[in-house]
């Protein structure tokens, strides 16, 4: 089939499947020699404008309900033990998924180290070379489940992120540019002077032509709310972001939005 | 991942071949696999990276997770929420038909294990160091983490392999680039230009990879298998 822009091995396989409705999120985990590290679930914030979905980010905000984080957890776990067992497979993957009002939904597995990896914050090597050295058997043994699981999984606990990134095809006028902000629940604003931000917001040049970019970190008292999906707040970013530099991002709605569909 | 419906054409992005540090090539060309992380904050690494085993000059050794799973790990099953859970109600939750979330927060967060962080350091550490590294990547700049890790744990040159130079701080010191003509305009597409960014190399850009690593032992870090 002839896509324009497109190639690689997986073109021409498609995939049809009926739309679920729920918040989207992903779950990691890393198949190590002796067993299966299970991390916490990420949002992956899939947005909406009519019936097109933009991807624009991840979070691990957003806390599923507890039986369905035990559900993703234990599918994950059976989904490694599987890779091991067909095909020898050791590292990072994910289960992709919906949290539907009847439950978890998977719908993908992605056999590589997906972006809720790259929402590890404190571990002293970069992720991808830990990844490097379980694939590479650099660690003889020593990199067990356990020493996994006891290591990442709590550093995504302790740091409760939205990470926005929206493509655009070109950099607006005026751009490059950044902006402090501040997080009030579910909305956002450019910080006041003096006031201490929640984190950035920026626009800048990428492959694509160039990204709206955020990272907003809960804190005490201050930042993004744990527990509900952070699809709202990244489309407040997104928001701020067009009335700022005219991204043309604006309008967008979260999953399960009224101007979904 | 989720792709995207209506795409653009992006005329400008085009692809980079960088180098970082300076030395002596050694050791075999394997390829580890492995995730730089999606976008970093201040950065355009915007793509999630590989977790396959591949050499960059040939057949992988051993299997090839990537390849080995194509089409036939999907997952598709429905398992039921547990009635247990607590906390606040999410934004349309009533839309969703999702009555209420857990909070995550309800007991205290066990510490990231102090121990285990010295022993994932310590295996990190003597299998990067005396290598010559490639690190293939859709952004140059979100490389720099990276990179600066890698020439701190004693990496003996990096090859930043990018589809574009992106945003953030630049890479420090002199950086040789060589355009790969990949174009993206979604998140889509860009994984896709991962997937294949070392597929079709030009004549100059083999040559600018053997220069690099002439004895084909280099780690390669990145793409999507």
């Amino acid at each position: 089939m002839d896509v324009p822009g497109a190639r690689g091995p997986g073109l021409g396989l498609f995939r049809v499947a009926p739309f679920v409705e729920g918040v989207p999120c992903s779950i990691g985990a890393v198949v190590t020699a002796d067993g299966v590290a299970v991390l916490r679930s990420v949002e992956n914030l899939v947005l909406r404008d009519g019936r097109r979905f933009l991807y624009s980010g991840v979070s691990s905000v957003y806390d599923p309900p507890v039986g369905v984080q035990r559900s993703m957890a234990e599918a994950a776990r059976r989904v490694g033990e599987e890779l091991r067992r067909r095909v020898g497979y050791r590292g990072a993957f994910s289960v992709d998924g919906i949290v539907t009002a009847a439950g978890w939904r998977a719908t993908e597995v992605n056999t590589r180290a997906s972006g809720g990896f790259g929402m590890l914050k404190g571990l002293t090597v970069p992720v991808g070379l830990l990844n490097a050295a379980i694939v590479e058997g650099w660690d003889d043994g020593a990199l067990t489940s356990a020493v996994i699981e006891s290591t990442l999984r709590p550093l995504l606990e302790a740091d409760r992120a939205l990470r926005l990134v929206r493509v655009l095809p070109a950099l607006p006028p005026g751009t490059p540019a950044s902006v402090a902000v501040c997080i009030d629940g579910q909305t956002a604003r450019v910080a006041a002077d003096g006031e201490e931000p929640d984190g950035e917001l920026l626009v800048g040049r990428a492959a694509t032509g160039a990204v709206v970019m955020s990272r907003v970190a809960a804190r005490p008292g201050a930042g993004p709310t744990p527990g509900p999906s952070a699809g709202p707040l990244a489309v407040a970013l997104l928001d701020l972001a067009d009335r700022l530099w005219s991204t043309g991002t604006a309008g967008l709605t979260a999953a399960g939005g009224t101007g979904a569909g | 991942m989720s792709g995207e419906v209506g795409a653009r054409v992006d005329p400008a992005a085009g692809a980079v071949l960088a180098v970082g540090t300076a030395g002596p090539a050694r050791r075999e060309r394997a390829a580890a696999s492995s995730a730089l992380g999606a976008a970093r904050h201040a950065s355009t690494s915007v793509s999630a990276m590989t977790s396959a085993t591949r050499c960059h000059a040939g057949p992988g050794r051993g299997p090839d997770p990537g390849r080995g799973t194509e089409g036939g790990a999907v997952v598709s099953e429905t398992i039921a929420c547990d009635p247990r859970h607590h906390g606040e109600d999410p934004p349309g939750a009533e839309t969703l038909g999702i009555d209420r979330v857990g909070d995550g927060h309800a007991g205290a967060v066990e510490p990231s294990d102090a121990a285990a962080q010295e022993t994932i350091e310590r295996v990190v550490r003597a299998g990067v160091a005396g290598r010559a590294v490639v690190v293939l990547v859709t952004a140059v700049r979100g490389a720099g983490p990276m990179v600066a890790a890698l020439n701190e744990m004693g990496a003996v040159r990096v090859l930043v392999v990018a589809a574009g130079e992106g945003t953030g701080p630049p890479l420090d010191g002199a950086v040789r680039r060589i355009g790969l003509g990949h174009r993206a305009t979604t998140m889509t597409q860009e994984v896709l230009a991962a997937e294949t960014m070392t597929d079709e190399l030009t004549a100059d850009q083999h040559a600018s990879l053997d220069a690099f690593d002439p004895d084909r032992t280099a780690l390669v870090l990145g793409g999507h298998r």
